[in-house]
């Protein structure tokens, strides 16, 4: 049987690559290869770690396809929270010190990334991306601070209570205001 | 922690990955037992994955896609397939496809490739049984004439994919859970709801091999799901 994977769904490349058909790693790959690289890269700020992470997670997604749980999670939120747990587990566990290279929001993308994926979803892609940056920018500074240090230094709490020297319930209080925010109005 | 004790203020940096190991572990540790709190933390995850839309691109090696594809293929000895034991119930095919011609694609395209892969398990087995009867488990209603289920299980035993028919759509604040049954254990097998003309097909995904839970059912349950049944049976087999 001759399929086209490109054209299939996450979830159901989910299935053929549980079925040991290597050509629907390769579209994952295609599709989120350079996502999680990204995501990877600005954590740990290493070209090399960061293939090392991306591969790692490719082929758990090779060996574990069958935990990923679909009720749970989109493939997507699957993929780059394996690739964000396994970088910031370099970066507290094993030492790693990244080389920064500070991001601050205003750095973030919006360009267009059509990737492996469909013109359908490359433009709902885009679109989350406008939505992702309007809801930042209504976040008072002081959260956007904290969460940027969250989101690409992995840093930790009390990391980032040191980094700015701030109490660490106020760190935790703004973290948790931000997001919960955030989730208000990303959420479908 | 207790499960009394939820741990929504923590969900956020839990999902960020900000807490301490041993405050990690505590959180992980009631997450097991409170699908409330897992629920709330799925919906910041998907939250964290969002964020990461906005990374700035860079471009990994061309490469390393080679060094993934090769390494694959080069681990990827053939496993050993493990065949589903139970008898399965004779199903009447034709009436499914018949009702539902307009299948969504992508589903209907794993439902194909589970019945190849069930068809070339069958061949290898050299059995006699026809296709049609081969790991397939069909869930009716004792309260339904009409609402019926079809578990196909995938010819290595591993997944499989859930149909069903004619069941009422469900307000936003209920869902259907699935339980895979066995030994008297029940374990979640997902959340759905159907579509406007009751009918959804989606894959199953279970901790173990589909084909050691000889049992399931199917309740209605509030929209986050339960951690065992508390609603009415609607399906089961
Ligand atoms: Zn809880």
């Amino acid at each position: 049987m001759s399929v086209d994977y490109r054209t299939v769904e996450d979830q159901t490349l989910l299935a053929h690559i549980i079925n040991r058909r290597a050509e629907a790693l390769s579209v994952l790959y295609d599709r989120y290869g350079r996502l999680l690289y990204s995501v990877a890269y600005h954590l740990v700020g290493n070209q090399q770690l960061a293939e090392e992470i991306t591969l790692d997670v490719f082929r758990r997604v090779w060996d574990k396809a069958a935990s990923y749980r679909a009720d749970r999670a989109s493939v997507r939120t699957w993929l780059t929270s394996m690739t964000r747990n396994r970088a910031i587990d370099m970066l507290r566990r094993e030492g790693v010190r990244p080389e920064h290279n500070s991001i601050s929001w205003a750095d973030l993308t919006i360009e267009p990334s059509a990737d492996g994926h469909s013109p359908e979803t490359a433009v709902a892609h885009q679109m989350q991306k406008q939505r992702i940056h309007a809801a930042l920018a209504e976040l008072p500074e002081e959260q956007q601070e904290v969460l940027l240090l969250a989101f690409f230094n992995g840093y930790s709490h009390s990391q980032i209570a040191d980094q700015l020297e701030m109490p660490l319930g106020t760190v935790k209080t703004r973290i948790r205001l931000g997001m919960q925010k955030l989730k208000l109005v990303l959420q479908p | 922690m207790s499960s009394e004790t939820h741990v929504t203020e923590q969900l956020a940096a839990y999902a960020l990955n900000l807490l301490a190991d041993d405050e990690a572990a505590q959180v992980a540790a009631h997450l097991a037992t409170c699908a409330a709190c897992q629920a709330e933390l799925d919906a910041y995850q998907e939250v964290t994955s969002l964020l990461t839309l906005a990374t700035p691109t860079v471009l990994p090696p061309a490469n390393l896609k080679t060094r993934l594809m090769q390494e694959i293929k080069a681990n990827d000895d053939v496993q050993e397939t493990a065949v589903p034991t139970n008898p399965r119930q004779p199903i009447n095919w034709r009436g499914w496809f018949r009702k539902r011609p307009l299948w969504q694609p992508a589903l209907a395209l794993a439902l194909i490739i589970l019945l190849i892969s069930n068809f070339q398990l069958r061949q290898q087995l050299d059995d006699t049984r026809t296709p049609a009867n081969f790991g397939t488990i069909t869930l009716s209603s004792e309260t339904s004439a009409e609402a019926t289920g079809l578990i196909i299980i995938s010819g290595d035993g591993e997944y499989g994919t859930l149909v069903v028919q004619n069941l009422p759509q469900l307000p936003e604040t209920q869902a259907y859970q699935l339980w895979l049954i066995k030994d008297g254990q029940r374990t979640s097998g997902g959340l759905f709801n159907v579509s406007e003309d009751g009918y959804l097909a989606r894959i199953i995904y279970s901790p173990e091999p589909l084909a050691h839970y000889p049992n399931f059912g199917i309740t209605i349950e509030p929209a986050e799901g339960s951690p065992g049944p508390t609603g009415n049976k609607v399906l089961g087999n």
